[in-house]
């Protein structure tokens, strides 16, 4: 019994330090057996249906740009059929683009070929938010011309757009004067932060 | 089992259990929030399909179970990791529509889910991986159809499992540590416990001066020093003790040496009587002389009678005025002491003081007749009572021979005498002053010799209470 008595202890230690160092390992195991091929269900709710919490416009342009630099974020792209109310969409924003001089005219030739329509919903990783917008590519073969053009769904503006021709005239707009342009369409103000002619960077009062 | 160990089991118990239950806690809630982002993700990724196709279903009020399948091979959703795939099943779990390919089955799911219920689970494939599937309905043409995609989470498992391998050595590695740790704090914690177990032990072999180090002031900082405190005062009772042994063995060896010297004498008188006839004269003297040592042997009982009733008996106590007591004793002894060319004068102020009178008279007699011991040739005694801060003092001044001062330590010790020889030629028995000092005792005061060989001796007895109180 005395010798029992004298062993107990460091017994008792041992088998301790034992179960805790694998116990706790065995113990999420265990879990995991009760979590694992078992359905877990809840009722889905309208929230549940695609967040619709509104984004300003310079959020949307921080999404598109963003996604167009490769960012990390989820994107949904659905290859739509061209209709003609979306055709009157996209044609009438160029032709506003043109009048207002940010692109030369020679980029609306006649044979501009549409490639097919995509919607694409853009989500930040960071916040559930996120925006749907129309993307257009387009090419004349007349011209050279690579049309790239992203309209916002909701509103209709263009907040992407690029254009690239070879063929055309040198377009000597002034790039302070087109980036001013192109953001008052979008009712923004900004400010010049870096200016060359055939650069500028503006920045939006307010955003990060 | 030592303390020693216990302590080390025990710090290496706690320090097991809590970095267990820390670790379990911190890498089973960082695996539980990640698998519920993963959760969250992969039915964000549902809801944003199910909301495309929804839309297209609404667009197109006559879509069949065909149009949708066109609609699906549409749509392209990819995240951070990469393109999703995705998938449309009935309600049999027979896929309708797939884009892209989903590794999991269907039916474990959906056959849980009705038109309003969502779900996901955790499927573990054939080859190791497990994927975090979700499925959620689709209405289609009044018929449910379910919306299913699914997200990879092997590598949740996998860095988990790499955590708690990572957790297990560290663990092992901390345990050694703290066991190292728990060897040399629990030493340092027995070892003041070691070395009071140690003194202990050499005091219960005799060694009472033994003390221990108070190293701190902890409760075993405390127990040593209680230890020492213990040991000082056994060790002061236990001298006391032997000091009380000694004066008893001194009393019993003085009390039979007193009582043998008289019963010598008046056993030789009496057998020189019995064994011859003795002329009127010799008679005379031996009777004489057994007259006298019994006389002595009777003051001598007398005298231990009135120690052993004093130890033994509660005296009431009164007020007595000082100097009408002082002057009545002193007076008593005045014819003697004339006779003897030895002047006495009395110097008592008033005062009342709590005594018994007949034992306060008798310690006054003794003092008064050792000093007239003390005188050969005549002298002065001086017998002196005052008031003194906190009750009265009794001064009796001799101009003898005094006391050395080696001896004055013992005067009162019971038949101690300073010069034997003539104390019994004087008819004393070294009493005198023990009784004196049981008396003074009686009364809670106190007796101060002074004495200065050649010149003379002083004894104040210092009595409290009464008015100087």
């Amino acid at each position: 019994m005395k010798r029992l008595d004298r062993i107990l202890l460091p017994i008792l230690t041992c088998l301790v330090v034992l179960v805790a160092l694998l116990f706790p390992q065995r113990l999420s195991q265990w879990r995991d057996e009760a979590v694992l091929n078992s359905p877990h269900t809840e009722e889905l709710k309208t929230e549940n249906e695609l967040p619709t919490q509104a984004l300003t416009i310079q959020e949307r342009m921080l999404l598109v740009a963003q996604y167009n630099e490769g960012a990390d974020m989820t994107a949904l792209v659905q290859e739509l059929e061209w209709d003609s109310e979306t055709e009157n969409l996209v044609w009438k924003e160029l032709e506003g683009l043109c009048k207002d001089g940010i692109l030369p005219p020679e980029v609306l030739p006649e044979d501009l070929t549409a490639f097919p329509l995509q919607r694409c919903y853009l989500r930040s990783p960071e916040e559930i938010r996120g925006a749907s917008f129309l993307v257009v590519e387009g090419y004349s073969k007349k011209n050279a011309l690579n049309l790239s053009l992203a309209l916002d769904e909701e509103t209709g503006a263009a907040l992407w757009l690029e254009a690239d021709s070879p063929f055309l005239r040198k377009f000597d707009a002034d790039s302070l004067a087109i980036g001013s342009i192109f953001l008052a369409r979008l009712g923004l103000e900004n400010v010049c932060e870096n200016y060359s002619p055939q650069a500028a960077q503006l920045t939006l009062p307010g955003a990060d | 089992m030592k303390l020693f160990w216990k302590l080390f089991c025990s710090m290496v118990i706690t320090t097991a259990l809590a970095c267990s239950l820390g670790g379990y806690i911190l890498i089973d809630a960082q695996f539980r929030t990640s698998l519920d982002r993963e959760v969250t993700a992969v039915y964000e990724e549902n809801d944003l399909l199910r909301y495309t196709l929804a839309r297209e279903i609404q667009t197109h009020p006559a879509m069949d179970r065909a149009g949708l399948s066109q609609a699906v091979q549409n749509i392209t959703i990819s995240t951070g990791r990469g393109k999703v795939a995705f998938r449309i099943s009935d309600e049999a779990g027979a896929a309708v529509s797939v884009n892209g390919s989903l590794p999991v089955e269907a039916v474990g799911l959906t056959a849980g889910l009705g038109p309003d219920r969502r779900g996901w689970e955790l499927a573990p494939v054939s080859n190791g991986r497990i994927y975090l599937h979700a499925a959620s309905p689709l209405v289609l043409g009044g018929g449910t159809l379910y919306l299913e995609n699914c997200r990879e989470v092997s590598s949740l498992f996998v860095s988990r499992r790499e955590q708690y391998q990572s957790f297990f050595y560290m663990m092992l590695a901390l345990t050694g540590a703290v066991g190292v740790l728990s060897l040399l704090i629990s030493g340092l914690m027995v070892r003041p416990l070691s070395r009071l177990s140690a003194a202990a032990r050499r005091m219960a072999a005799g060694e009472l001066d033994v003390r221990v180090r108070v190293d701190s002031g902890d409760e075993v900082g405390r127990l040593a020093a209680d230890f020492n405190a213990m040991a000082a005062q056994l060790e002061r009772q236990v001298q006391e003790l032997k000091d009380a042994a000694r004066r008893q063995e001194d009393f019993i060896g003085s009390f039979a040496h007193e009582i043998k010297t008289p019963l010598t004498s008046i056993i030789g008188y009496a057998d020189l009587l019995r064994s011859r006839p003795a002329t009127a004269k010799q008679v005379q003297d031996s009777a004489g002389y057994i007259f006298r040592e019994g006389r002595r042997l009777e003051a001598l009982s007398r005298k231990l009678m009135d120690l052993i009733v004093l130890d033994r008996q509660d005296f009431p106590l009164r007020p007595v005025p000082m100097d009408v007591f002082l002057r009545r004793t002193g007076g008593a002894l005045r014819p003697a002491l004339e006779q003897a060319g030895i002047q006495l004068e009395i110097s008592a102020q008033a005062a009342a003081i709590p005594l018994e009178p007949d034992l306060m008279e008798t310690v006054c007699l003794n003092l008064l007749d050792n000093a007239r011991k003390a005188m050969d040739r005549g002298g002065r005694i001086l017998l002196e009572g005052f008031p003194e801060p906190g009750g009265y003092c009794i001064r009796v001044t001799d101009t003898g021979k005094g006391i050395p001062a080696a001896e004055l330590d013992r005067i009162t010790e019971a038949f101690y005498m300073v010069d034997k020889s003539r104390s019994r030629a004087q008819g004393g028995a070294g009493l005198g002053l023990a009784v004196c000092q049981r008396i003074v005792a009686l009364h809670g005061g106190a007796m101060d010799f002074q004495s200065a060989e050649g010149a003379g001796t002083e004894v104040q007895v210092h009595l409290r209470g009464g008015e100087g109180a």
